[in-house]
């Protein structure tokens, strides 16, 4: 019954939430129609008729004002074109940029300037005119990825045909940019660019600032270490109310930049600004990944953050991996090593098998 | 209310816009007393990642030498003792050069101080290209071996050498200036040399610490109509010993040291 609370009570919620209400009504609409169930839950004539004409009337509604999928197969298809929107995205950006490259040559100046600035804020009132016409919102996420791959362009080719020292600031003004567009039309790529552009610019600034190479920040990635946790933790501060599925690209994004940051101070050698010697600095940072790791799967599991629970798994297993392998490589026989880390394998499947016993019994 | 977002987006558009065309218009409003004419030694046409046909626009690549170390004559072994960029200098921009650079922890040390965002002074054809010159000249007299190096580098290596840096550029131009002299924002590093073992009269030497610049602005492009001249020239070498540049080129620089091309000649072939 939460799809028409849900319809009539929050008509602001984003197309997320609209289309998981459809799907808990599709879902309770499959499951009344099995005989098995029928006969531990035998509805009344007169009850089937009303929850057909509820739930039609239900998800006609959600489909009319969100555009939502409203059977398996349309879920299916709609897959299919965000896939094929997005590729169809990355190919135009790459198109326009290859364009530009042939040609840009054979223009003066003044053209140049004036095509590289034109393209962004053409390609962002195409975006407009597309959202205004599409409720799915395909088009416009294509449009949207154009627009953030011409202002890339137009800054860093301006940049070139005035040689000028390069600065971090276009990150901001990229993710700045980004952001706009994503809360905008409620888009998650262009949401996910726009926070690796700002953490980075907010890294590089820090690094600028205390008179380092700014692009240093790449290769003493703690700033980065910080930053991407304060972006995990930013949808417990900020709630999203109209676009309900863009904490979880905050988790993933600050999830995987903060692990793949805490492996690269522990695995990959580079540099740290503890006072310590490198041995220590690099199992204190084996430490914190897998501990962290741990820790984001259990807090996913808890919260049901399930893109959460994924990465921290994948990186449990990677933090793991590496250790065994600093521990073992050198004097265990290479299949008696493999043999070991199979054994491991098992045991985790083990474990995780437990963990999810024990949650069926406590859903019971 | 409802297009804020969108007028927002544009507005960020507008504003990078204008304020890199702001920054250029700075940086040429007050050029640098200085006109550099540089040649194809020092500004190379020669590579490109995409070919013509993927790229059109024209790309020059500035070259600088760093005067403490010859290919082909040092063979991987520094071996300039009279380093203008060390020990002293390196403290002098801010480096912690305070540990041994023997001790057991030295190298590690000193591979753990980044590096700092500075200035580089660079002489063009004047005594430091001059000195270099002599020291390969007298390695081809002590060894013929080099000659071929020695020729190479006389009709390739730019004659941009690297004399001095700072961390403050007015310090730096006080203690450099004239027509010969190009200063560049820079980034600098700290490097701790390899040692040297004693071998067929070549005395040890311990490691020691050597300043190294990491990172001048090297990409110079091209705008029309120039770029069209040079269109033919891609990949094009002088032959080894050729005096006569390729071609000329005039390089105003601005307040924010960044370059402009205001001229270029191409030789003509004969």
């Amino acid at each position: 019954m939460l799809g028409v609370e849900f319809v009539q009570m929050n008509p602001a919620g984003g197309p997320a939430e609209a289309q998981q209400a459809a799907d808990r009504i599709r879902v309770v609409r499959e499951e009344l129609s099995k005989p098995e169930l029928r006969e531990v839950l035998a509805l009344s004539d007169e009850q089937q008729t009303r929850f057909d004409a509820w739930s039609r009337q239900a998800l006609a509604q959600l489909a009319t004002q969100y555009d939502v999928d409203t059977t398996a197969a349309q879920k299916r298809v709609s897959w299919g074109m965000r896939i094929a929107s997005t590729l169809g995205g990355i190919a135009i950006c790459a198109a326009v940029v290859l364009f530009f490259a042939r040609y840009w040559g054979y223009l003066n100046t003044p053209v140049q300037v004036a095509i590289l600035s034109a393209t962004p804020l053409l390609v962002l009132a195409a975006t407009e005119f597309a959202a205004r016409r599409e409720r799915t919102l395909y088009f416009t996420g294509l449009l949207a990825l154009v627009a953030c791959s011409s202002f890339v362009m137009n800054l860093v080719v301006l940049g070139n045909i005035f040689n000028i020292t390069s600065t971090e600031r276009a990150l901001f003004a990229w993710g700045a940019f980004a952001i706009l567009l994503a809360y905008r039309y409620g888009l998650r790529i262009p949401l996910a660019f726009g926070l690796v552009s700002l953490i980075s610019y907010a890294a590089a600034a820090i690094t600028a600032r205390f008179g380092y190479e700014w692009f240093g920040f790449t290769r003493w990635p703690e700033f980065i270490v910080l930053l991407a946790l304060g972006m995990f933790l930013v949808p417990l501060i900020l709630i999203h109310v109209r676009n309900s599925d863009f904490p979880a690209v905050y988790r993933l994004v600050g999830a995987i930049i903060f692990f793949t940051a805490v492996l690269s101070l522990a695995e990959w050698g580079v540099p740290s600004y503890l006072p310590f010697e490198t041995k220590t600095i690099e199992r204190l940072y084996e430490l914190l990944g897998l501990l962290a790791s741990a820790g984001a799967i259990w807090w996913g599991i808890r919260r049901q953050w399930n893109g959460v629970v994924n990465t921290g798994s994948v990186f449990f297993v990677i933090f793991l991996f590496t250790r065994l392998y600093h521990w073992w490589w050198e004097w265990l026989p290479k299949y008696l090593f493999f043999a070991v880390i199979g054994a491991l394998g098992i045991v985790l499947v083990l474990v995780f098998k437990r963990i999810r016993g024990n949650l069926e019994g406590h859903a019971a | 209310m409802k297009r804020a977002s969108f007028l927002a987006a544009g507005a960020v558009i507008v504003l990078a816009n204008a304020f890199a065309l702001l920054h250029v218009w700075r940086n040429r409003a007050t050029p640098l007393p200085v006109e550099y004419l540089f040649t194809d030694r020092e500004l190379k046409y020669s590579y490109n990642s995409l070919s013509a046909d993927d790229d059109s626009g024209i790309t020059l690549t500035l070259s600088t030498q760093q005067n403490f170390y010859l290919p082909g004559v040092d063979n991987g072994v520094n071996n300039n003792d009279d380093s203008w960029f060390g020990k002293e200098k390196l403290q002098s921009i801010g480096f912690d050069c305070s540990m041994d650079p023997e001790s057991s922890s030295g190298r590690e040390f000193y591979s753990r101080q980044r590096a700092r965002t500075g200035y580089a002074a660079f002489e063009y054809d004047g005594p430091a290209w001059q000195a270099r010159e002599e020291r390969y000249r007298k390695a081809m007299e002590n060894n013929p071996y080099f000659r071929q190096g020695f020729q190479n580098d006389r009709t390739y290596a730019s004659h941009l050498v690297a004399v001095d840096v700072d961390l403050d550029l007015t310090r730096l131009r006080s203690r450099n200036s004239g027509a010969k002299i190009l200063i560049l924002p820079a980034v600098l590093g700290i490097q701790v040399t390899y040692p040297v073992q004693e071998q067929n009269g070549r005395p040890a030497r311990p490691p020691r610490l050597l300043g190294r610049i990491q990172q001048v602005p090297t990409e110079i492009h091209v705008p029309r109509p120039f770029s069209e001249d040079f269109r033919p020239l891609q990949n094009k070498m002088r032959n080894i010993g050729q005096e006569a540049p390729l071609y000329q080129v005039s390089l105003h620089y601005g307040a924010a040291l960044e370059p402009w091309i205001t001229g270029v000649r191409i030789a003509t072939p004969k």
